[in-house]
This record gives C-alpha cells, sequence and structure tokens, in this order.
C-alpha cells in the first residue's frame, strides 16, 4: 500500500472521509501496536492502547499542528497512554501487595512479558538488563533501537531536550555494557 | 589534540548516536588508534547494540491483529456518554472498594482485643519460620507476643521496639541473665507497656518489618 501524504490525510479525516480514516489506521497502526507493545510488553494490552491511541488522535487531530510529524505527534500520543496503563499497573501491584498483607492471602501476581524468544544466555542477560531500566532509560533504548529513531526524534516525541535524550543513551547503555562485561568476567 | 579516556568515551557513545561533527569525529579516531582500552570500550559498546536489537525484534516485531475502523469512527464521534457510564461506573467501584478496605481495618482492630488472653505458656501457632520474613511475630494472644531473636538483637533493642522494658520481658521468660540468643523464641508482654512509646498497630496486627526496626533499634554493640 503507498503511503499518503500526511497532510491530505489530516485535512480527509477532519472532513469525515471514512476511506481516509481507514487509510490513516492502517498506515500507522503497525508502529503504534509495535511502540505500545515495547513499553508494555503485553499484545492485549498493546491493541488496546493502539486504539485508545487512534481514537485520542482522531478527536484532536483539528487541533494538530504541523510543528512535529505526524508520526511522531502518534507516537506521543501512543507513549502518554502506554504509560499511563504501566502507571495503573503498578498501583495495581501495589493494591496486591497490600492486601496480599493486610489479608495474609496469596493473590495472583501479574505475569509479564513473554519471553520465549531469547536464544543465548548473553541476550537473556541484555534483556534482562533492558527490563531492570527505569522508565526513562528503558524508553529512550527502546525509541533508539528498536524504533531506529534518531535522537532529535526522540526528543520531539518525549518533549526533551537533546541533551537529555544523549545522558539518558549513554547512562542506559553504560549499564548494559557492564551487564555483559561482568557476563564475561564470570 | 590529547583528550581524557573519559572524553573519548563520551565521544564514542556520542558517536553511537550519530552525533560528533568532523573535527570530533578525527579527534576520535586520532585517540582510538593508540588507545586499546578505549577500542575495547568501543567495542563493547558496539556488541551491546548487537545483541539488543535482535532481541528487541524478535520479542516486538509482531504483526497486530486488524483495529476496526468503525469502532474508533464510533467512540469517536460518541464521547459523552462514554465518559458519564465510565466516570459512574469508576465512581461505584471506588466506594465499594473503600468500604472494603474500611471494613477490614475496622475488623483487624477490633479482632485484636477481643480475643481472650491466653495464659503464658501456650504453644505457639507453627507459622514462624527463620526464612520467613514478614511474620516474625506470630499471634498468640492480646498481651503476648512470640518473638523470634533475630542476630544483633540485644534484650534492650527488643524491649524499646515493643515499648516494654527488659524487666518484664525477663519475668515473662523467666530469665536469669539479660543474654538472648539468636533464633530463640522470647514471650513480649504487650499490653502492660507504658504509654511512653506507641507502637503502630499494624506492626503489632499484622506483620513485622525488619526494616523498621532498623530505625528504630539503638545499635547495638
Amino acid at each position: 500500500m503507498t503511503e499518503a501524504h500526511p497532510s491530505w490525510l489530516i485535512s480527509e479525516c477532519i472532513a469525515g472521509n471514512e476511506a481516509a480514516l481507514e487509510m490513516f489506521v492502517r498506515q500507522y497502526e503497525t508502529s503504534v501496536f509495535r511502540l505500545a507493545l515495547s513499553i508494555v510488553g503485553d499484545s492485549a494490552e498493546a491493541s488496546e492502547i493502539t486504539q485508545e491511541t487512534f481514537i485520542a488522535a482522531l478527536r484532536s487531530l483539528p487541533a494538530y499542528q504541523e510543528k512535529k510529524s505526524l508520526k511522531a505527534w502518534l507516537y506521543t500520543i501512543a507513549l502518554n497512554r502506554s504509560r499511563s496503563h504501566l502507571r495503573k499497573r503498578r498501583v495495581f501491584e501495589r493494591l496486591r501487595a497490600t492486601l496480599t498483607t493486610i489479608l495474609q492471602i496469596e493473590t495472583e501476581k501479574q505475569v509479564l512479558p513473554e519471553e520465549a524468544v531469547i536464544q543465548s544466555e548473553k541476550e537473556a542477560q541484555i534483556w534482562r538488563a533492558l527490563n531492570e531500566l527505569d522508565e526513562r532509560h528503558r524508553i529512550v533504548v527502546i525509541l533508539r533501537y528498536f524504533h531506529e529513531l534518531s535522537v532529535t526524534e526522540i526528543s520531539e516525541i518525549l518533549s526533551v531536550h537533546e541533551g537529555t535524550i544523549h545522558s539518558r543513551l549513554h547512562s542506559a547503555r553504560e549499564k548494559l555494557r557492564s551487564t555483559l562485561k561482568h557476563w564475561h568476567g564470570e | 589534540m590529547q583528550i581524557t579516556h573519559e572524553e573519548a568515551r563520551r565521544l564514542i557513545q556520542f558517536n553511537t548516536d550519530k552525533a560528533l561533527n568532523m573535527q570530533e569525529k578525527s579527534t576520535l579516531s586520532t585517540h582510538l588508534k593508540d588507545c586499546i582500552e578505549c577500542r575495547a570500550y568501543a567495542e563493547e559498546i558496539k556488541e551491546v547494540e548487537s545483541i539488543l536489537l535482535p532481541v528487541m525484534q524478535r520479542q516486538w516485531n509482531l504483526q497486530p491483529p486488524p483495529l476496526s475502523v468503525d469502532i474508533i469512527h464510533a467512540k469517536r464521534s460518541s464521547r459523552t456518554p462514554t465518559n458519564i457510564i465510565l466516570t459512574t461506573r469508576n465512581a461505584a467501584i471506588s466506594v465499594v472498594f473503600l468500604a472494603f478496605i474500611f471494613s477490614v481495618w475496622q475488623f483487624a482492630l477490633s479482632s485484636g482485643p477481643k480475643l481472650k488472653p491466653a495464659p503464658v505458656g501456650v504453644p505457639p501457632i507453627p507459622t514462624p519460620s527463620t526464612q520467613s520474613t514478614s511474620t516474625k511475630i506470630a499471634l498468640q494472644a492480646c498481651e503476648e507476643r512470640l518473638y523470634m531473636v533475630q542476630e544483633n538483637d540485644t534484650l534492650d533493642s527488643i524491649a524499646y521496639q515493643f515499648s516494654t522494658s527488659k524487666e518484664e520481658i525477663m519475668a515473662a521468660n523467666s530469665m536469669k541473665s539479660e543474654a538472648v540468643q539468636a533464633a530463640t523464641e522470647l514471650l513480649i508482654p504487650i499490653c502492660n507497656f507504658t504509654p511512653t512509646g506507641t507502637i503502630n498497630p499494624e506492626i503489632i496486627a499484622t506483620t513485622y518489618t525488619p526494616s523498621k526496626r532498623a530505625t528504630t533499634t539503638t545499635p547495638d554493640g
């Protein structure tokens, strides 16, 4: 499918053209879904976030200004949604822990992400270290490597200075490197 | 131009993100020519990258189930009703939940004193194990608690934790000296505590957390 021009898509979607809406969704759904999946790690939750992202985007499309690229703008929405899902999950986890303590019962722990495709111990180390990074560092690493975005694009999406993105990438890579080094050393 | 290893590493990092100008690039490559250490560092960063990308791709390069454009279209235009329903539902859930928590709390508060004091020396509830960190106190009765003596505990520190006196603990356990031995159990008379120190009721009613102790005890020798 050839990609439609963003500004044409936007004006047609605002005008209520259903074919344009369909094109808009099809053009970006995979990247939005993968972004959500990479942040929350659960594909069902990621589909939910993808849908929420498009609904939110279409509602605020009239206010969209072409300062950001359409993709960066969608990514920003998707990222905010994903983070709010993560927050909810953390609240739920805390609640679960509290209930477990108060009632002295075992509640079911949420099992997260599918780790079926790890191929070597080295990969497992890196994967674990990545998931242990705090959210701010993990997100920039994911955007930089998995989504192959430049530092400029990441700073646009997160509305954070490029210098900050650089420094987060530095310290994240440093942590991953030391994990690997430690592993080699053993 | 001479640069330190620290600066070289910084440049390597920037280079990874394609953020070096020509001059910086040449400075870095001059340094790398002579510095084995920094070359190794650059290699390690490269290795991290080379592992990171395929792992992420295998984890997340999934095709999404196609979204229903109709649903998106419908939800986009029907904003208010959904929100009212959602808000009401969330409010109802919150109220029920708060009521539940409140009743549990009340129950926990009231169930303590209602228990009849058991005579001293009743066999302990068989929960405490030395490995458990959360349940170190077994509830025996209102007045008496079993406490598993930890490493570095002294009679003073235990008495301080429970806001009681060491004499009372010694009397309750018929102790002749102040020495306590780790991994033995002590009966702690709680209801007799003097009102100078207050104990967090949660600690008594449910759990005992070692971190709490660390902040309240006095260091011992």
